[in-house]
């Protein structure tokens, strides 16, 4: 095992490797930053100057070695826009997406799981229907039209929570329900569909044969068995709601890195967009081998051998 | 007896009551904008959000009146010594929120901070003509610019004063994240991206501040920002487009400012790419050719003045007797048929979200023209530096929908960026303009400056580098329990709210 992760550790350096050289190549494509750093009417002179204070007259290879040299010892640069440290930025920025996307994806969880495990012991019922629906729904509905509908009626109409902003638990609410809702959809569906498969298996018809109660039956054999497919989208359903906070952060005026990147690339903001890519990138990486991990855990017939690679 | 007992405690309470919500925050205003601020270090920026923010932290040594005329600040006079030599008295016993005193060691120090080489302030092309800044006494200091200079009290409404002593100790860095000023509010707090804190500064040189705590908060999204306001989060919010406007007079506690703003908007025309466009008379069609207040009304629902060349009123030097463009789709067909060009296609560029309604606007722009037997194609380029680099590279398409507006509010800063040729934004090139602009931007008599202004913008219009646009309306929503109306600068002025 430990070796396991060791070598996954350091597949994910070179694929952190690759995503830093992509996207350094595509942000240079798009253009001079210190245009947009400067006033339109600014003199070539002024121009050059600040080119040459920022590095960018070097060759490219020699501006991504300086990059990469000084990103092994978790110095991003300053960000050009802001001229503080790019990972300042970022440490100061990660708190609000990371409490973001652990309250949409809780609240996911919390609703999505209940429902379609009960969709599933409840198939072809009532219930069964409204969730469907509420699951097409979900998919269905763009968050930034959810987002404005949910400030329409429970900010402005209703009054109980805040328009925009973080200002404490309230202010969550809102953002984590817009973030949340595609993927409640998606888990809902999967525990439905997970739950149904591994109901109709043998050892289930077996436990209920046997006598074991009803709730035993459901939830200690059938849901851990019905959980590993649940795992591993909600593994990357985190991975995915940090990187789609983008739009919810703006839509609510949440302070945290999704609108920070926005703006980085909007104004060519080098360093602060590597380091924003690098972040995420490893915060994925390592939410995935977690999510590995944990299916030692929820099947031991899962063993990670040089092998089973 | 026990009836005045009853009356007192009744006038007591009231005046617990009032005492109680005059602290828990009456006199505190939370403003909404689209952006956070890029620095607290003034001197950093020339992003008209941001300096609106930092104009409670600092002052200038002069500023702009609610009519935008230019009147003293922490300079209290000054004048012309010779053709290039300004001389500036200082307001005396102001101070640096950190107890250090205002002089002209700090006025010289900072003039030169923004023009060290390793300063990476973009403020720099804004104080270009300056040669070097002379401490005569502590209270005095001359101003030498390279050539004779008539903008430069106009230049002096930006030179915002840093705390010498504070910034050589704390840092530049330091100076942008605790920022110290002499202003009318003292920094309290920045929250990247959430808000900004301020708190009135009682020993203000101009008396204490009525708002006691200001906030300013980046919302980004229109709709979240409407709904700010509506629900009291936000006490003044900034850009509400036209078509909302109704929406929010209706709404409980909410009102709509609007002023005509230091903003235009036009359409360039590529008159440097040669061709057609280079003949004047194909210009003049395009300007005939497009019912500009019938796209005003319908688009902006008003909101918006035509212009009549290339500055808009708030700016000294507009000639309101310039008359407009009139919509003449018969004479804009006779200049072309004249010019030979009876069958020009063009294609119109324009941002998406840059400037109100823009898209719409270049639309309806582009199919009155059509309408008119000019087939334009509209070509949206909806990511602002793809857009910028087409106006830099002078590769826009043949008509690029243009805004400008500069803090300055100084005629030449409307006219020599634009229209100069070889300036970085021009996309156009005649020796006479630049002629009469090179004179105009040097005369230092008033009387003779504003003539020469009233001639070039009178060539300008004639001339037609524009289809020429309109006066953008700034519009805002503010809470009711608000005194206060907005300015032609698009600043926003803590010290100018009431309640």
């Amino acid at each position: 095992m430990p070796g396991y992760v060791v070598r996954r550790l350091l597949q994910s350096l070179g694929v952190l490797l690759g995503v830093s050289v992509i996207v350094f190549g595509l942000l240079h494509l798009t253009g001079d930053p210190t245009r947009l750093l400067l006033p339109l009417e600014a003199r070539e002179e002024d121009v050059r100057q600040l080119r040459a204070l920022l590095g960018l007259d070097d060759p490219l290879w020699m501006q991504y070695a300086r990059f990469l040299g000084r990103a092994v010892r978790g110095d991003f640069g300053l960000s050009f826009k802001h001229q503080l440290p790019a990972l300042t930025l970022i440490v100061q920025t990660l708190p609000a997406t990371l409490e973001l996307t652990a309250a949409g994806l809780g609240l996911a969880l919390v609703v999505a799981v209940p429902a379609g495990i009960l969709a599933a012991l409840k198939r072809n019922s009532v219930l069964d229907a409204l969730c469907s629906v509420a699951v097409l729904l979900g998919q269905a509905m763009p968050v930034y039209w959810l987002g404005l509908l949910l400030i329409m009626v429970f900010a402005v109409k209703l009054g109980w929570f805040p328009a925009a902003g973080r200002d404490g638990l309230a202010s969550l609410v809102l953002p984590a329900m817009a973030l949340g809702a595609f993927s409640m959809a998606r888990i809902a569906r999967m525990a439905r569909s997970g739950m149904l498969e591994v109901l109709a298996q043998d050892y289930v018809r077996t436990a209920r044969a046997a006598g074991i109660r009803a709730f035993l039956v459901t939830y200690k054999y059938a849901l851990k068995n019905a959980a590993i497919p649940l795992v591993t989208i909600v593994g990357l359903e985190f991975g995915i709601l940090l990187g789609g906070a983008v739009i919810t952060e703006t839509i609510f005026a949440w302070p945290g890195v999704g609108r920070l990147a926005v703006d980085a690339i909007f104004s060519r903001d080098y360093p602060l967009v590597q380091a924003i890519v690098a972040v995420l990138a490893t915060l994925f990486v390592v939410i995935n081998l977690v999510v590995d991990l944990v299916y030692t855990y929820l099947d031991p017939r899962i063993v990670y051998t040089r092998s089973a690679r | 007896m026990p009836r005045t007992l009853t009356s007192l405690a009744t006038v007591l309470a009231l005046l617990v009551a009032v005492a109680t919500a005059w602290a828990a925050g009456e006199r505190d205003v939370t403003i909404a904008q689209g952006i956070d601020a890029e620095f607290l270090d003034v001197q950093m920026t020339n992003n008209i959000v941001t300096l609106i923010i930092n104009g409670a932290i600092y002052d200038t040594l002069l500023t702009r009146d609610k009519q935008l005329q230019i009147v003293p600040h922490l300079a209290t006079s000054y004048r012309l010594v010779s053709d290039k030599v300004w001389e500036v008295k200082l307001r005396p016993g102001v101070k640096f929120h950190n107890g250090e005193p205002f002089d002209a060691t700090a006025v010289k120090f900072s003039a030169e901070r923004i023009q060290r080489p390793d300063f990476k302030s973009p403020q720099k092309g804004w104080f270009g003509t300056l040669d070097r800044v002379e401490v005569v006494d502590p209270a005095t200091v001359r101003f030498h610019t390279k050539v004779p200079d008539p903008a430069m009290p106009a230049r002096m409404t930006l030179m915002y004063q840093m705390a010498p002593k504070y910034v050589a100790q704390a840092g530049d860095a330091q100076a942008n994240l605790k920022p110290v000023g002499t202003g009318p509010f003292k920094f309290v707090e920045w929250q990247k991206n959430e808000r900004i804190v301020v708190e009135a500064n009682d020993a203000h040189w101009t008396g204490k501040p009525t708002v006691r705590r200001a906030t300013w908060r980046p919302i980004p999204e229109l709709g979240a920002r409407i709904a700010a306001l509506q629900t009291g989060q936000a006490d003044l919010i900034v850009n509400v487009p036209p078509d909302q406007v109704p929406m929010l007079q209706a709404s409980k506690n909410v009102r709509i400012e609007k002023v005509p703003s230091c903003r235009i908007i036009s359409f360039t025309i590529a008159q440097i790419k040669g061709g057609p466009l280079a003949d004047k008379r194909v210009r003049q069609a395009l300007n005939h050719a497009v019912d500009m207040q019938g796209i005003l009304d319908a688009v902006l629902l008003g909101n918006g003045k035509r212009l009549n060349s290339w500055m808009p009123p708030n700016v000294w030097g507009y000639d309101p007797s310039i008359p407009v463009y009139e919509y003449n789709p018969q004479k804009a067909k006779e200049l072309l048929a004249a010019a030979g060009q009876s069958n020009l296609t063009l294609t119109l560029q324009a941002p998406n979200g840059r400037w109100a309604m823009d898209k719409d606007i270049a639309q309806a722009v582009a199919g009155q023209l059509t309408e008119n037997g000019i087939k334009t194609t509209v070509k949206i380029i909806g990511e602002w530096g793809a857009y910028v680099r087409t106006i830099l590279d002078h590769k826009t398409e043949d008509v690029a929908m243009s805004g400008w507006c500069l803090p300055s509010l100084e005629p030449d800063h409307w006219v020599t960026p634009n229209l100069h040729t070889g300036e970085p934004v021009s996309q156009y090139s005649n020796p006479e303009v630049d002629k009469l602009m090179e004179q105009a931007r040097a005369e230092m008599n008033q009387d003779k400056r504003k003539q020469l202004y009233s001639q070039l913008l009178r060539v300008i219009r004639d001339e037609a580098p524009y289809i020429f646009g309109y006066q953008q309306m700034d519009i805002y929503g503010v809470n009711a329990r608000l005194k206060w109306t907005p300015r032609g600068d698009e600043s926003i002025r803590l010290t100018e709210i009431g309640f």
